[in-house]
């Protein structure tokens, strides 16, 4: 691909300015200001345009001093902005005609033509359709400047060269996929640790676990020997024991029957010994039942002989009552008589008592003590009468006379009220009299003064009643009262209070004259008939009193008579009867006493005579007739009987030991020690029961070898699986190795070689070996150190810069190559650096067109 | 007349690896009671004698538990003969008591009666192992059964039974003793032969029924046999290339396996899923451990990777998965597996 011509209308300093490009290189060499780099800019924007910008772009931010490059070629006179370009490409001829508004991209004008005809081939990014590359890349490329010294790769370098290296979001490059997958190598293994590691030595531990175990259960096969041993030697102690017991238990029979056979000996001598004390034999049990019974009536006739007379105790008892008795005991008549004087004493003393005790009423007892100090006759209650028939005659007369005056004077006038104040007061001074004069027996002064006190109480409440008498019947109309009236009142007063004089002394004060009166006349009455009655009975204890001691001298007399002298009638009443009934017992009791005894002997007599009849019988004396002696022969009779059957037992006995034993020969030689057989025994019984906890203990231990051996199956498992997935790892990171590797051959190599390629023609610059990743940064070796390239020179990174996109240009486009804008790129190099870069480009410029651009003529490529 | 022909008891074994030690001891237990109750089995059926092909004990050391054990059995059942033939495992028994009846074997021909059945057996040794062959004499007119403890073989050795040589020699029923699982087969015209398997699956390579046959005796022998273990051992693969998502895992778990609560299972996952496995096999450990005695779940999924996805990918990521696939050296599980652990620690995932 090659540049034809081309023709700027405005394009900063330049415009209306034409021209042409050759083959092969093409400098243009002007000094500053001449519009070199205007020109090369104006073939950036022909191809990519120019970006918009608004105000202060982002550029002019970073960069004080640089402009928007759409604002720092807008044409200076103005005018047109923009041009034409025409290349050539594929045997095609294209022109591209772009007018650049002055801020926005969006209004320029784009047209391009192919073969004079408008096309739309390349759309609206053309240097993206022609280079197959972005403005970005076109600049790293075919477009370089002395100021784009960055040496990296861009994406769409990447694209261009047909991969496509760089990570995705999230996913890691290779360094850190390497890193990853080696951690967790070295987390499974390595050198001294590591699951690896740590479960080899596990497997180290378990085993030699297992190898305890192992001689653990190596050894147990011994211990079961020496245990067959053992066993086999208690087997054979026990038997010997066992034996030496049978012959041991079997003369222990044997001396058991011997000594059976002995006793049975012994008894039949004892038994011979006891039968010749009785040459005539023994006599029978009912025999000796007769000489016990015999022996024992003895005793008890004896005994009844000895007790047939009264004691002397019941003897003189019996004695004294006969005395007392003389003429024998009282009939029942008469005592059944002095029993009925005795009730009749006591009925009488029953009355007696009711009469004494006989109680006077508490009315009784008032009307006594207001009677009894204060003493009334008839006379006087008649007295009291009159003066009562008086006075009711007289207050008749009042009333009557007093209605009669009311009724005719003041019909009209309302009855007024009486001042009742003079009454209530002499009601109470005539009390507090009557008081004093009841006192004055009791207390004499005390009553003297209630008696002053109630007169001159009595005294006031007359005038007071006088007085409110007037006060009360004054009307607001007077009323003239006749002096009749007055006097009849007056003198019912005076009947009143002589009426009320009398009674007051008695208590009776109500206000009511009359029913004061009757009161007091019928409790005169009461008092009056009370005194009969007290009179009446007196005359009945006296005659009482005097029929009870008649009985009593009656009883007294008649119990005189038997000794019985007592002031208890009654008791002495019971007395003379136990007397009667002692007397009669004692009589009957020495009658039977003497019945007794002569019966009594003449039983003795007869027990006497089987006595020696029997004694006789069997030759024994008179002591075998004893007591003892019959003692002893039922002892010796019961003794017999008893070895007769010891020895028929005994004989049995030792016939059975003999049968059930087989006792048939009696053993001979020395018997073994059992003792000793059974320590020795005892001893390989300790032994072993030690051996078999031994054997038990090593029995657990070993019963862990299959756990230990699972453990370590699963160990080695683990282990396997950790190798296994190690050797993953390891592939793993080989295979990563490996696809980086072929990345590098695949992608990287070919700029590489190229790389070194025009280092070389360029010349040895870089005395270090230089190294390129697959992003293509650079990195020098110096002193077995890597280094970054910005560490180089700025000529060398310069002459660096320019081999990347050299050898980046040769691998992006193998078919055809584009044209090369170098724009004055050699400033950093020396002569003899920049003399070799002029030979390259020369060379370049065979198969390629340059459009070189410089400064300066030492720069200068013709 | 009623023989019971059981083998391989092996009392003291050690049992599964991945039982817990609670639950080891509970099957160790188990092996023991299981074998009690075969005996209560043969009290109640009137079984006339037990024939123990080999192997009662794990060991030729037994502990004492286990002899302890074993010949109390034996002594408190005199109504029934223990017919015991040693097998490579209790070769050398140390302890040996011999109650009357306790039949035992030697590296000769031996032989019991029981009215018209013979019971013969040896126990095979280097010595007898070519010899035993031929030296074996059965009356034709007798109900031969014969006891062996030994791996079916067709060729002659100390370990070795070899079934065709034992052809043609009036054999009514071979009662063998080795390999843990029940099977029966047919020797010659008159017989066959069969293994008993073990009374109780102590681990995950004893699975399936296990118990002892029962054999009936009247004019011939009828092998019955009767299932009797206290618990059944499973493993079984389960696929779960379909599922979608862990709880899909766990709905297919469900529908392949019928789990039965007294019963032990391994589960083996396998097949390429298609989701990010983040503790699958313990998600289901969890999910069924209520559901049956033990479970022990092992994940052997594999990541999908479909390689045609990454043909166009120029990334590192892609330039690792052509890398992996074209390593011939490298099976095809290890390239799953190295792809798997490489994606992840280049999208940023953790590694373990």
């Amino acid at each position: 691909m090659k540049l034809i011509s081309y023709h700027i209308e405005n394009y900063g300093k330049l415009q209306e300015q034409d021209g042409t490009f050759k083959n092969g290189v093409s400098c243009f060499y002007e000094e500053n200001g001449h519009g070199k780099t205007t020109l090369a800019s104006f073939i950036k924007a022909m191809f990519y345009g120019l970006d918009s910008y608004t105000g202060a772009s982002k550029s002019q931010k970073d960069t004080s001093l640089a402009l928007p490059e759409r604002k720092h070629f807008y044409p200076f006179k103005g005018g047109l902005y923009g041009g034409n370009i025409t290349f050539e490409k594929e045997g095609k001829t294209y022109r591209i005609e772009r007018f650049f508004d002055e801020k926005s991209e969006a209004k320029d004008k784009l047209t391009v033509y192919c073969n004079n005809n408008e096309t739309n081939e390349f759309g609206t990014d053309v240097g993206k359709a022609v280079f197959g590359v972005d403005k970005e890349s076109f600049c790293k490329t075919v477009f370089i400047t002395a100021d784009e010294v960055n040496i990296s790769s861009t994406h769409s370098i990447n694209e261009k060269l047909n991969r496509a290296v760089e990570t995705s979001e999230g996913e890691r490059d290779y360094e850190q996929t390497h890193k990853v997958l080696s951690e967790a190598k070295k987390k499974i293994k390595s050198a001294r640790s590591g699951l690896y590691f740590d479960t080899n030595k596990r497997i180290g531990e378990i085993k030699t676990e297992i190898h305890g175990l192992e001689k653990i259960k190596n050894a147990l096969k011994d211990k079961y020997k020496e245990r067959q041993k053992l066993c086999e030697k208690q087997e054979e102690l026990s038997k010997m024991r066992d034996e030496a017991q049978g012959r041991a238990t079997l003369l222990a029979q044997w001396a058991h029957y011997d000594e059976e056979q002995k006793r049975v000996a012994e008894m039949t001598a004892t038994q011979k010994s006891l039968l010749s004390e009785y040459p005539n034999g023994i006599p029978s049990e009912d025999e000796r039942k007769i000489l016990s019974d015999c022996l024992q009536k003895e005793s008890e006739l004896k005994g009844i002989l000895s007790s047939s007379s009264l004691s002397a105790e019941k003897s003189y008892r019996l004695q004294s009552l006969q005395d007392a008795f003389p003429q024998g005991t009282p009939s029942e008549g008469l005592l059944a008589e002095q029993g009925d004087n005795l009730q009749k004493i006591t009925a009488l003393e029953t009355e007696l008592n009711g009469l004494k005790n006989t109680q006077k009423s508490g009315e009784r007892e008032r009307l006594e003590n207001k009677f009894k100090h204060n003493p009334l006759d008839d006379g006087k209650l008649h007295e009291m009468q009159a003066l009562l028939e008086k006075y009711k005659t007289k207050k008749r007369e009042c009333d009557e006379m007093s209605n009669a005056l009311l009724q005719g004077t003041m019909a009209q006038e309302a009855p007024k009220k009486k001042n009742n104040f003079g009454v209530i007061l002499l009601a109470i001074a005539a009390v507090i009299c009557a008081l004093g004069v009841g006192l004055i027996f009791v207390q004499k002064i005390v009553g003297i003064a209630l008696v002053c006190v109630g007169g001159v109480g009595v005294v006031a409440g007359i005038i007071l009643a006088l007085a409110g008498g007037k006060s009360s019947s004054a009307p607001v109309q007077k009323v003239q009262v006749n002096e009749t009236a007055v006097k009849m009142k007056s003198d019912l007063r005076g009947l009143e209070d002589a009426l009320k004089a009398k009674l007051i002394p008695y208590g009776y004060y109500s206000g009511n004259l009359e029913v004061d009166f009757n009161n007091l006349k019928n409790d005169w009455n009461t008092y009056t008939q009370g005194l009969v009655e007290d009179s009446t009975r007196k005359t009945q204890l006296d005659e009482k009193t005097n029929a009870k001691q008649v009985l009593e001298e009656k009883v007294r007399a008649f119990l005189q008579n038997y000794g019985v002298a007592a002031d208890n009638l009654q008791a002495g009443m019971n007395d003379l009867r136990d007397e009667i009934n002692a007397y009669k017992f004692l009589c009957q009791e020495q009658r039977n006493a003497e019945s007794r005894k002569t019966q009594a002997e003449d039983e003795l007599d007869g027990l006497r005579k089987n006595k020696k009849e029997i004694l006789a019988k069997y030759g024994l004396s008179e002591a075998n007739g004893s007591l003892e002696g019959i003692d002893q022969m039922a002892k010796d009779s019961r003794e017999i009987v008893r070895l007769s059957d010891e020895i028929e037992k005994g004989k049995a006995n030792a016939n059975t030991i003999r049968t059930k034993h087989n006792l048939t020969v009696r053993p001979e030689g020395d018997l073994p020690d059992i003792a000793l057989l059974s320590a020795q025994l005892n001893g390989v019984n300790k032994e072993l029961s030690v051996l078999d906890q031994n054997i038990a203990d090593d029995e657990n231990n070993v019963e862990k070898l299959g756990d230990l051996e699972n453990r370590q199956k699963e160990e080695v498992e683990r282990l396997e699986s950790y190798e296994a997935r190690n050797n993953i790892l390891e592939k793993a990171l080989q295979s990563l190795e490996r696809a980086e590797q072929n990345l590098k051959d695949k992608y990287v190599k070919p700029i590489q070689d190229k790389f070194a390629f025009y280092a070389e023609a360029i010349g040895q610059v870089l005395n270090e070996r230089v190294e390129m990743d697959k992003d293509y940064r650079i990195q020098f070796e110096k002193n077995g150190q890597k280094y970054e390239e910005r560490h180089l020179s700025a000529g060398e990174r310069s002459i660096c810069a320019l081999c990347l996109r050299l050898a980046l240009i040769d691998n992006m486009y193998e078919t055809e190559q584009p044209f090369i804008v170098m724009d004055d790129p050699f400033v950093y190099l020396d002569d003899a650096h920049m003399e070799k870069a002029a030979e390259l480009v020369k060379t370049l410029a065979k198969d390629r067109q340059i459009l070189y651009f410089c400064c300066n003529e030492s720069r200068a490529i013709q | 007349m009623k023989f019971i022909h059981c083998a391989d008891i092996h009392l003291g074994s050690k049992m599964e690896a991945k039982l817990p030690k609670s639950k080891a001891d509970e099957r160790k237990a188990e092996v023991r009671v299981t074998f009690g109750r075969m005996v209560d089995y043969a009290k109640k059926e009137g079984v006339k004698a037990i024939l123990l092909s080999g192997d009662v004990f794990d060991s030729d050391s037994p502990f004492k538990t286990d002899k302890a054990f074993f010949y109390g059995a034996v002594e408190g059942s005199p109504e029934i003969d223990f017919l015991y033939l040693r097998g490579n495992h209790d070769g050398s028994e140390s302890y040996t008591k011999e109650p009357s009846n306790l039949k035992l074997f030697s590296e000769e021909w031996t032989e019991y009666a029981y009215e018209n059945v013979r019971i013969s057996g040896i126990e095979l040794s280097p010595s007898n192992a070519t010899s035993l062959y031929s030296t074996l004499r059965l009356e034709k007119d007798k109900i031969n059964i014969v006891m062996l403890h030994g791996q079916e073989s067709s060729s002659v050795g100390a370990e070795n039974i070899c079934i065709h040589k034992l052809t043609n020699k009036n054999i009514d029923y071979l009662a063998l003793g080795h390999i843990h699982s029940h099977s029966e087969k047919r020797l010659d015209d008159r017989g066959r032969y069969a293994y008993s398997g073990c009374l109780e699956g102590r681990g995950f390579d004893e699975t399936g029924e296990k118990g002892f046959v029962v054999l009936d005796v009247e004019d011939g022998v009828k092998s019955t046999f009767v299932p009797f273990a206290s618990r059944t051992i499973h493993q079984q693969k389960v696929d779960l290339s379909n599922a979608q998502n862990e709880f899909d895992a766990v709905e297919e778990v469900k529908k392949q396996i019928n789990f039965s609560s007294e019963d032990l299972y391994r589960i083996e996952l396998v097949g390429e899923l298609t989701f990010d496995n983040g503790g699958l096999a313990e998600t289901i450990q969890k999910t069924f451990e209520g559901s049956c005695y033990f479970i022990h779940v092992k994940d052997k999924t594999l990541k999908k990777i479909n390689v045609a996805d990454y043909e166009g990918d120029t990334s590192l990521k892609g330039e690792f998965i052509r890398t992996v696939m074209a390593d011939s050296t490298y099976t095809e599980e290890e390239k799953l597996q190295v792809i798997d652990v490489g994606l992840k620690a280049i999208s940023g995932r953790e590694v373990e």
